[in-house]
């Protein structure tokens, strides 16, 4: 089995760094954790990871959402968005990212696994 | 100014706005009772004036009479008293007529005019013996007809001075109707609409708080939750992970509760079945893993219980469905979880039932710690729990 990259940006640490280990659990590397979209297209380039958890509510001038639309300028890497609401303006904007999907918090780990492991292997 | 300062305040304003209603309620009435009064009293006039005309009238006819020996005297008299009293009524007033001196001067200069014709005829009727000759009956036609005319105009002068009040009263009525309608105005524009815009921006601002209030415990639920769990998964130790995961599902429930209550806010019903059928649908979706499905037959009447009752419930469900889940049936198989509350007279019946072939009660020391919580928690709801084994097992708790 293929040993898959992360790129993780929540700016909830905690359940950032609960992601983390449960990758870890489940042989997966997380390049890097962040809480803004900051370095995002830098660190993309950088380490070329096979997703990223984007939560939607982050810190920074851009949203997730935002974020996305950015990082398919140079990649069409696998996004998995994390909100807590079901805002319909933000369902549909995250509708229009490709190879995107979309959970809903709170959400089960065991989930999130599931659907990598279905997208990616 | 100290008007003005009692003015600022909403209760002093509606005070101040009723007080001014009522003054004109007041006045108005009084009013239109004064100006009904005056009309009256012309109305009266005009049919005693009427009167005197064809008491005048009569009173040539009975000369006459007199003349020929056809009228009594007597008769003649009464007509002139009647007449004369009628006369005086009309210039001074009188109670007994219910009659006031008249308004205007040239009514009253007119009637002054004609009492010397009445004074002619009074010292011609009171002559003894009467004399009758031609001269004098025309004097007497003339004198009648002189008074005819005059009282003519009396009844014109007086007619005009009731129409007069009659305009004046709806021209005021006008204004006080326009001026009560200012008031109702008033009050609408300053008094009820700035308190109903205080009140709703007040009920926004707190439905907003109420809101945030829930998101906030909730997260801090959240947040309580992950830490724990946080610091199981480091631990990297099976028995502490299983503790977390339960722990996790306990803080769910509970956070459920204020989903809600939110839910509530926004015109939902605060119902036991909404809240306890998606506990369990989670639970059952959480454990259902590639291999085992867990169908459910839930049976929930709904009603209302407090929240404190509503949470415990919750608690209650969460660990005997957990252990279901955990005990009950081969993790790769998965099986039928049965929850039912019904309502009979005044005691509640929470049921849930497995048909697993291994207990959920009694046997290892982890279910035992599962079901004294049950226990605890069955007891802070001042209720009974008994359970049996019959194809499965079946949790019967009852309370009020």
């Amino acid at each position: 089995m293929k040993e898959l990259k992360a790129l993780i940006v929540e700016d909830d640490l905690v359940s950032s760094r609960i992601l983390e280990l449960i990758f870890k659990k489940n042989e997966i590397t997380t390049v890097a954790n962040l809480s803004s979209a900051d370095q995002i297209l830098e660190l993309i380039s950088s380490h070329a990871p096979d997703f990223i958890i984007m939560d939607v509510m982050i810190e920074g001038d851009i949203d997730g959402v935002e974020a996305a639309e950015k990082i398919r300028q140079i990649s069409n890497v696998f996004i998995m968005f994390l909100t807590g609401q079901e805002d319909p303006n933000t369902v549909s904007r995250i509708g229009r990212i490709s190879n995107s999907q979309l959970i809903l918090k709170p959400y089960l780990h065991r989930e999130i696994i599931a659907t990598i492991k279905s997208e990616l292997l | 100014m100290a008007i003005v300062a009692w003015l600022t305040h909403n209760k002093s304003r509606i005070i101040f706005a009723g007080l001014i209603m009522a003054t004109l309620i007041v006045l108005n009435q009084a009013f239109i009772q004064y100006s009904l009064q005056r009309m009256q009293q012309d109305a009266r006039g005009i049919n005693i004036a009427g009167r005197q005309r064809m008491l005048s009238q009569k009173i040539v006819v009975g000369w006459l009479g007199l003349q020929q020996g056809t009228v009594r005297h007597e008769s003649v008299i009464q007509d002139l008293e009647e007449w004369k009293y009628a006369h005086h009524a009309l210039l001074r007033g009188a109670d007994s007529l219910n009659l006031k001196v008249p308004d205007s001067p040239v009514t009253i200069s007119l009637l002054n005019v004609m009492t010397p014709k009445i004074d002619f005829i009074d010292s011609l009727l009171m002559m003894d013996p009467l004399v009758f000759n031609i001269e004098l009956q025309d004097k007497i036609m003339s004198n009648q007809s002189e008074f005819l005319l005059q009282m003519e105009e009396v009844v014109g002068l007086l007619e005009k001075s009731s129409d007069n009040k009659l305009f004046w009263a709806v021209t005021i009525e006008l204004l006080l109707c326009v001026t009560t309608l200012f008031v109702v105005w008033y009050k609408l524009r300053f008094i009820y609409l700035p308190i109903q815009s205080d009140l709703e921006q007040k009920n926004r601002k707190y439905k907003f708080l109420l809101k945030e209030l829930h998101h906030r415990v909730k997260n801090n639920l959240n947040l309580v939750s992950n830490i724990n769990y946080l610091q199981c998964l480091e631990e990297d130790n099976e028995a502490l992970m299983s503790i977390a995961e339960d722990t996790a599902n306990r803080i769910a429930a509970i956070s459920r509760v204020h989903d809600l209550m939110l839910s509530v806010e926004q015109g939902g019903e605060l119902g036991v079945n909404v809240y306890l059928v998606s506990l369990v649908q989670n639970l059952a979706n959480s454990a259902t893993s590639k291999d085992g499905r867990y169908t459910l037959n839930l049976d929930i009447e709904d009603h209302l219980f407090s929240i404190d009752k509503l949470q415990i419930l919750g608690l209650i469900v969460n660990e005997l469905v957990t252990n279901i889940i955990k005990h009950a049936y081969d993790p790769k198989e998965g099986g039928l979880i049965e929850v039912s509350l019904k309502r009979q007279k005044r005691i509640f019946k929470l049921e849930v039932n497995d048909y697993g072939s291994k207990a959920t009660s009694g046997g290892s020391k982890e279910k035992n710690k599962g079901i004294n919580l049950i226990e605890l928690l069955v007891k802070q709801l001042k209720g009974k729990i008994t359970s049996r084994s019959e194809n499965g097992m079946k949790f019967t708790i009852t309370f009020n």
